[in-house]
Formats: structure tokens, C-alpha cells, sequence
């Protein structure tokens, strides 16, 4: 009676593709309709209002969200590097390149922390204006979603990365699905960036 | 898609936002004439030439790496 | 996300083996039981709202004390208890009762089964599933207990009422939350299982058709659910951050001017809810239609007829599911060019429904019918879908709609096509796998006690409704419509109504004897009880944990019945040689 489940690792030879490959393919894309909705909200009522401020009125630093920017370019790129690493068999390289990775998530969540405290400090809060609340919805579920992706990479950088030992190919799959996940979460910000920002 | 094909695409919307960005930026520059939007539309213009770069560059790099 | 630690799974504790199972035979009964209490659960909020319709204003006897005073002080019930009732009883049936049963129980029991594979791809992910829904469950049910009691906005949740609403509204939406990502996971699941763990020789048009209807079903849950998550999270912002996202402006409540700063949009809650749930009423329906599928053809003794053409039906269903949704919303004033588009891809997405249920008939055309107790629930399946398919069809009009909008004509029209339609494929469901699951069959004569009075009550119960919604009478009023000149001539209606729904109560006491004695009788169904083709009848009953003693191979389409070249009327999809007697028939 065989008991594993097939295809985890190697592909399956008809579709070309393992199972995690398809599972995080099927996440994101139930993530883009979230976000989806979130945006298509943003339409919505940035059309419908009387009122409409744009995010100078309450003075979002654009410098600082520029810098925010930055920092998830340059982790994606160091997410990239850190997997390209694992398929040279470099892990210590690995390491380094995700090391950088978790932190800049932490930079980004950091200067994010600034942002808002700085606007409670001004008496802005979701419940001032309809764009302060869409401003805080929208960045604050896009805050969840870059520590889950922060916790997940810490993960692999520290206790996860024991796999290696084991199942490197396998370990070399959750990195880059992981990878998969963090860019979708940096895409997401790079749209979130000019349309709270600038527009 | 791999993490490759992604990165790829990635690289270009970044690419475009870089563009968008700085000329977001200068035009701010013509408007006001801050010091601090030079810094930014420079900062946005070197970033956009510099990520196509990369992209040539990390594509030379990955050849022996799959898209699907 | 891999799982290799259950090669010893005799040594597996009681715990991990029952309760934090990661077995997709274990999750789904688990699914299909909690469904089941569910939908139990909702049914009795139900009967207690047809006692206030029925006799409003008057105590409810005996049990009436037990609801406290400020729920039904001296057994007579309260507005807002009545409107919790109503709330929550849509909300438990559907996100709670018949998804969870249609999706996570049978979905989760028999398409890894019926695809021959050992379990689904990511185990772990689907025990987490299952536990999300049960974490959704108790949410909702504990909300009942909060000050002010559980939501009573309707299944809907509409803004502004719902943003204003007492704390249990807060609660529905952590629960929905809790709900939206079980179904995300499970839907993850059923994609990545189907299209990775398929047998060798099992290509996408062998699939039986059920495995379809889960793989579409899986897409709309997954494509679905999440703009709903984005709009529960817009409105737990309003209701516990003050935003408006849902607030217009100069908002009058109860003669005050809301604090609220305005700038929402009621209409933007509308349009997100609806997307989510116009194809929900799909991931209610395609399961029901997959099983009646199944239970016809083992039943009727011949294949389906015009199996490619379900198919392609039932994939461009789900692609239409997307765009139909604001036919919910006529009446919003969203303009006329907004109305005509989407009475046009409602009148569109009629064609596929009417092809797969004209298949299903035409499949019984010189089959020779065996009139088991699934079949029965099957075949009353199909008029009962019609009614309830082609009572939308004015409703799906603008014109139309406009009389009928909020009547109960519209609570009659979804009631057909969910609680007789989808049900009774429910019903037939676990009657025709109940043998799978524990090596036993159900009794044949409980069954149709349980199947008859259940017909006739159902009908009892939702053809007054059509009748009192073309009088006017209106949805979700707390005496029926008593004060109104122009429901007088359809009141008397709600008794049959309430006393339809107190029986059918009680016609479901058979099946509850039947499910729980037929778990004692002896193990003597064997694998392939119903003579049935596809390959969860290749497994052992009940499957062991792995599922299949050795791998099927899988070598022609699903519904082989009475092939010219063969002996017997069937032959299994898992059988070799068409001369050869069934492989798997001995134990």
C-alpha cells in the first residue's frame, strides 16, 4: 500500500509541474481577487464621492513611501538571489541573500510604523476621512501580508532551513514559492504606492 | 510560472513605476522647485535605468533556469 | 507541505486518528456531519420563525419559556429575535450547512476516491480547512449569546442596518472570515488533488462527472470568496474603526444625524457581497448536480447522455457565474444600461443549467430504471431544480423584478433549487455512498419513509410561497404581513407553510434512525454494492487510509453501462479486459 502522496517534489510528467508549484499559483490568484476587490472598493468610491482628498491633503510623505519602494525592490531581488543560491548549492549564500530579505520586510514595516504614527499624531485616524480610511484598510492588509511573508522567510532562513540537509530540492520549492509569495506582495505595494500617493 | 518568469515581469512594472515616478517627480520640480523633488525625480530616473539593466543582466545569469 | 509521516498509521493515536485527522475520508464525514448538524441547527431557527408567521404574536407553547426575556418574554418573540432568526438561518444553511456538506463532506470523501488517489495533495492543509469551518461555526453560533444577541441584518449583511447593528454583527463577520478561508483552502486543495493526483489513464473527459462539478465548484470558491473577505473587512472597519465605508453621507438614524463622516457607499457592500454570492448559488448547485449525475447513471443502468456537452456546460456556467451578479441589485437604481447587461448574461446563463438538467433527463430515456432510495432523491431532484430554475427566469428580468424583488416569491424561487433541489442530490448523496464510507447500506424502507412525506412537505412549504410573493407580500416582515390591505388575500397561506415545515421535521426522524442504526448492522455492502462503474467502488468499503490495496489504472470514459461486448450491464473504468469479470468485486 504506497502512502505517500505523489508528485510533491518532482513533477508529474503530463502537466509538468509538482503540487506545491500549482497550490501557490491557485493562493495568489485568490489573492489578486482580494486585492482586486480591495482596489475595485478604492474605484468605487473615490468616483461616487462628493469630497475626495487626495493623500497630500493629509500629508503622506511621498519621500518616505518612495524609500518603501526601495526597500521591497531591493528584497525582491535578494529573494531571487537567495534561490538562485540554493540551486548552485551555495548556502551560505542562501543565507545571506535571505537574511537580507527578512530584514528589509522588517525596514519596510518599520519606516511603515513611522507613517502611521505620524499621522495619529496629526488627529488622522481611518475614521477622518473616507480616503484615510480606504489609506489605513488598504496598506494595513498589505502590512499583514509582508509579515506573514517576513515570518514565512524567517522561517526558512532559520529553523527551516534544517531541510536542506535532508530535501534540498524540496526545500529549494518552498523557497521559491515563498518567492512567489513575496513578489506578489511587493507587486501589490508598487500599485499601492501611486494610487495612494501620488494619484 | 517560475520565481524566474515572475522576477522578470516584476522587473518591468518596477521598471514602469520608476518612469511613472520620476515623471510624477518633475513635473513637482516645475510646480515648486523644491530641492527635495530633484533629489526624488533623480533618485526615480537613475532607478529607471538601472533596473533594465539588472533585468539583462539576471537574465544572463539564470539561462539554465526554466520559465514554467 | 509534503506528508510522509503516515506510513505507520496503526500506530496513529486516537487523536490524530479521529479528531486532527489528516485523512480526506476522515475530514469528510467529519465535514459532513458537523454540515449536517448545521443544517439542523438552521432548520430549527427556521420553525421557530414559521411559528411567529404562522400565529404571530402569540406565545409559543411549552418551549416558549426557554428563550429568556429578552429573546421571547412570555414566550411570544421578539423583532429582533426574529430577525437574528432569519439572519442567521440563511447564513448557517449556506455558508455553514450546504457548502460545507456539498464541498467539504462529499467532495473531500469522493473525488480523491474517484480519481485514484491515496489522498488528497496537501493533507495537513485540509485538516487546517476543516478546522477553519469549525473555528467559523462556533464563532456564529456563540454570537447568539452576545448583548444584543447574533446578527440580524439578513444573510445579506446590507449597510447601512448591518454597520449599526449590536456586536453580533462583529462576530457574523469573524465567523464569515473563519468560513471564507476554510473554503479557500479546501478549494486549493481540490484544484491542485485534481488535476495532480489523477490515476494513470484517467484523462479529463473520463472524469465521472461529479470530479467536474467539484473542479468548477473549486474555481468559483477560490475566485469567489475573496472580494466578499475584502468587503467584510471594509465593514468591520466601519463597525469597529468608525470608517464609513459604508456611510453616506447626512445618514438619519432613528431621527439623529449619524456621527459617521460619510463618503461610503452602501451600494459598494452590494455589488462586492454579490459577487461572492451570486456564485455561491452555483457552489450550491453544481455538487447537487454532479451526484444526481452519478446516481442516475448507476440507476438508470446506461451512460449520460450528452456527457461532453455537460462538460463544456458546466465550465462556461462557471465562467457566467462571474458576470451575473447585480440581477440581484435591479432595484438599486444603478441605471438601466447596467440592468440590461446583466439581464442579458442572467438570460445567457440559463442555457448551460437548462442543457445539463436536459441531459439528465434524456439519460433516463430507455435506461432500466431501479428505483433505489438515491434514485429517488435524484429524480425528484430534476423537476425540483426545474421549478426552482425557471421561477428565476422573471427575476432575472428587470422588468419583472420589479414586482417581484423582496417578495416571497423570491424566497420560494431559491428555497426550489436549494432545499428541494440541492438537498434531496445531498440526500441521495449519502445514501448512495453511505456503503463506501462504512461497508454497511442504509435501509431501503426508512429511506423512502424519509423520502415521500419529505417530497410532499417541501412542496407544501415553498408553492404557497410563489402564490403569497405574486400577491406582494413582502420578505422578512415580523408579523407576515398582517397590517398590509394587500396581503390579506394570501396570509392564510403561512399555516400550510408552518405546518409543511413542522412536518417535514418529523420526516426526517427516518433518516436520522437510519443513519445512526445502519451503523450497526454488519459489514456485509461489500466494495461495489450498486453495481457502479467509476473507481471509488475499487477501494475496499470502508477505503483503508491510503485508500486503494494497489494503484487502478483507469482505461475508458466513466459511464460504461450495458456495452454491447460485455456481459455484465456495467463495466468499471478500473477493469482491464471487457470480457473478464469485475476485478475488484471480492473483498
Amino acid at each position: 500500500m504506497s502512502m505517500a502522496i505523489p508528485y510533491t517534489v518532482e513533477p508529474r510528467p503530463d502537466t509538468g509541474l509538482n503540487n506545491v508549484k500549482i497550490g501557490i499559483w491557485l493562493f495568489l490568484a485568490s489573492e489578486v481577487m482580494l486585492f482586486g476587490g480591495l482596489f475595485a472598493g478604492y474605484i468605487i468610491l473615490r468616483v461616487g464621492s462628493t469630497d475626495w482628498q487626495p493623500g497630500s491633503a493629509f500629508g503622506l510623505s511621498v519621500p518616505l513611501a518612495f524609500t518603501n519602494t526601495l526597500v521591497l525592490i531591493t528584497s525582491s531581488v535578494t529573494m531571487v538571489m537567495a534561490w538562485a543560491s540554493l540551486i548552485r548549492k551555495d548556502f551560505s549564500k542562501y543565507r545571506l541573500y535571505m537574511g537580507i530579505t527578512v530584514l528589509c520586510g522588517l525596514g519596510f514595516m518599520v519606516i511603515k510604523y513611522i507613517e502611521y504614527t505620524s499621522k495619529f499624531s496629526h488627529g488622522y485616524y481611518p475614521s477622518t476621512h473616507i480616503f484615510l480610511a480606504l489609506y489605513f484598510t488598504l496598506t494595513g492588509l498589505h502590512g499583514i501580508h509582508v509579515i506573514a511573508g517576513m515570518g514565512y522567510n524567517a522561517y526558512l532562513w532559520g529553523p527551516g532551513a534544517k531541510m536542506w540537509e535532508t530535501a534540498p530540492e524540496q526545500f529549494t520549492n518552498r523557497v521559491e514559492a515563498s518567492g512567489l509569495f513575496w513578489h506578489f506582495v511587493d507587486l501589490v505595494w508598487i500599485f499601492l504606492f501611486p494610487v495612494l500617493y501620488l494619484l | 510560472m517560475s520565481l524566474k518568469a515572475v522576477h522578470i515581469f516584476f522587473i518591468v512594472v518596477a521598471t514602469a513605476i520608476a518612469v511613472g515616478f520620476g515623471v510624477w517627480s518633475v513635473q513637482q520640480v516645475q510646480a515648486s522647485g523644491n530641492t527635495g523633488d530633484w533629489v526624488l525625480a533623480i533618485l526615480a530616473i537613475l532607478m529607471a535605468g538601472a533596473l533594465p539593466i539588472y533585468g539583462v543582466w539576471f537574465l544572463k545569469k539564470m539561462k539554465k533556469v526554466g520559465y514554467v | 507541505m509534503s506528508d510522509h509521516e503516515h506510513e505507520h498509521h496503526e500506530e496513529l493515536s486516537f487523536w490524530r486518528k479521529y479528531v486532527f485527522s489528516t485523512d480526506h475520508k476522515v475530514i469528510g464525514i467529519q465535514y459532513t456531519v458537523t454540515a449536517l448538524f448545521f443544517l439542523f441547527f438552521g432548520f430549527c431557527l427556521m420553525m421557530l420563525m414559521r411559528w411567529q408567521l404562522a400565529f404571530p404574536g402569540k406565545a409559543l407553547p411549552i418551549i416558549g419559556a426557554l428563550f429568556g426575556a429578552d429573546r421571547m418574554p412570555d414566550g411570544i418573540m421578539l423583532p429582533e429575535f426574529y430577525n437574528q432568526l432569519g439572519a442567521m438561518h440563511g447564513t448557517i444553511m449556506v455558508f455553514m450547512g450546504v457548502v460545507p456538506l456539498a464541498v467539504g463532506g462529499f467532495g473531500n470523501f469522493v473525488v480523491p476516491l474517484q480519481i485514484g488517489a491515496p489522498d488528497m495533495t496537501f493533507p495537513r492543509l485540509n485538516m487546517l480547512s476543516y478546522w477553519c469551518y469549525f473555528v467559523g461555526g462556533v464563532i456564529m453560533f456563540a454570537s447568539f449569546f452576545v448583548p444584543g444577541g447574533a446578527a440580524q441584518s439578513g444573510w445579506t449583511s446590507y449597510p447601512p442596518l448591518s454597520d449599526i447593528a449590536p456586536s453580533g454583527q462583529t462576530w457574523w463577520l469573524m465567523g464569515m472570515m473563519a468560513l471564507i478561508f476554510s473554503s479557500l483552502l479546501g478549494a486549493i486543495n481540490f484544484i491542485t488533488t485534481i488535476i495532480q493526483l489523477r490515476a494513470p489513464g484517467l484523462t479529463f473527459f473520463r472524469f465521472p462527472f461529479f470530479v467536474w462539478a467539484q473542479f468548477v465548484t473549486s474555481f468559483l470558491l477560490l475566485l469567489a470568496f475573496p472580494p466578499l473577505q475584502a468587503a467584510s473587512f471594509f465593514q468591520l472597519m466601519d463597525r469597529v474603526f468608525g470608517t464609513s465605508f459604508f456611510m453616506p453621507e447626512g445618514l438619519v438614524i432613528s431621527g439623529q444625524l449619524s456621527e459617521a463622516t460619510g463618503g461610503g457607499s452602501p451600494i459598494l457592500w452590494q455589488h462586492l457581497f454579490w459577487f461572492l454570492a451570486h456564485p455561491e448559488v452555483y457552489v450550491l448547485i453544481l455538487p447537487a448536480l454532479g451526484i444526481v449525475a452519478e446516481v442516475i447513471a448507476n440507476n438508470t443502468r446506461r451512460p449520460l447522455w450528452g456527457y461532453k456537452s455537460m462538460v463544456y456546460s458546466l465550465i462556461f456556467l462557471g465562467f457566467m457565474s462571474f458576470i451575473v451578479w447585480a440581477h440581484h441589485m435591479f432595484l438599486t437604481g444603478m441605471g438601466s444600461a447596467m440592468s440590461a447587461f446583466f439581464q442579458t448574461t442572467t438570460m445567457i446563463i440559463s442555457i448551460p443549467s437548462v442543457i445539463i438538467l436536459t441531459a439528465l433527463i434524456l439519460s433516463l430515456w430507455g435506461g432500466s430504471i431501479r428505483f433505489t432510495t438515491p434514485m429517488l432523491f435524484a429524480l425528484a431532484f430534476l423537476p425540483m431544480f426545474g421549478i426552482g430554475g425557471l421561477t428565476g427566469l422573471p427575476l432575472g428580468l428587470a422588468s419583472t423584478d420589479i414586482h417581484l424583488h423582496d417578495t416571497y416569491y423570491v424566497i420560494g424561487h431559491f428555497h426550489y433549487v436549494v432545499a428541494p433541489g440541492t438537498l434531496f442530490a445531498m440526500f441521495a448523496g449519502i445514501y448512495y455512498w453511505y456503503p463506501k464510507a462504512t461497508g454497511r447500506k442504509m435501509s431501503d424502507f426508512l429511506g423512502k419513509l424519509h423520502f415521500w412525506p419529505s417530497l410532499i412537505f417541501m412542496n407544501g412549504i415553498f408553492m404557497p410561497m410563489m402564490i403569497q410573493g405574486l400577491a406582494g407580500m413582502q420578505r422578512r416582515l415580523y408579523d407576515g404581513g398582517e397590517i398590509y390591505a394587500h396581503t390579506q388575500t394570501a396570509l392564510h397561506w403561512h399555516k400550510v407553510i408552518s405546518i409543511s415545515a413542522w412536518g417535514l421535521a418529523l420526516a426526517q426522524i427516518p433518516f436520522i434512525i437510519n443513519f445512526f442504526a445502519s451503523l450497526r448492522k454488519p459489514k456485509t455492502a461489500g466494495d461495489n454494492p450498486w453495481h457502479s462503474t467509476t473507481l471509488e467502488w475499487a477501494a475496499p468499503s470502508p477505503p483503508p487510509h491510503g485508500n486503494f490495496t494497489e494503484l487502478p489504472t483507469v482505461y475508458r470514459a466513466a459511464y460504461e453501462y450495458s456495452h454491447p461486448d460485455h456481459d455484465e450491464d456495467y463495466l468499471p473504468q478500473f477493469q482491464a479486459d471487457a470480457q473478464a469479470k469485475p476485478a475488484a468485486a471480492t473483498p
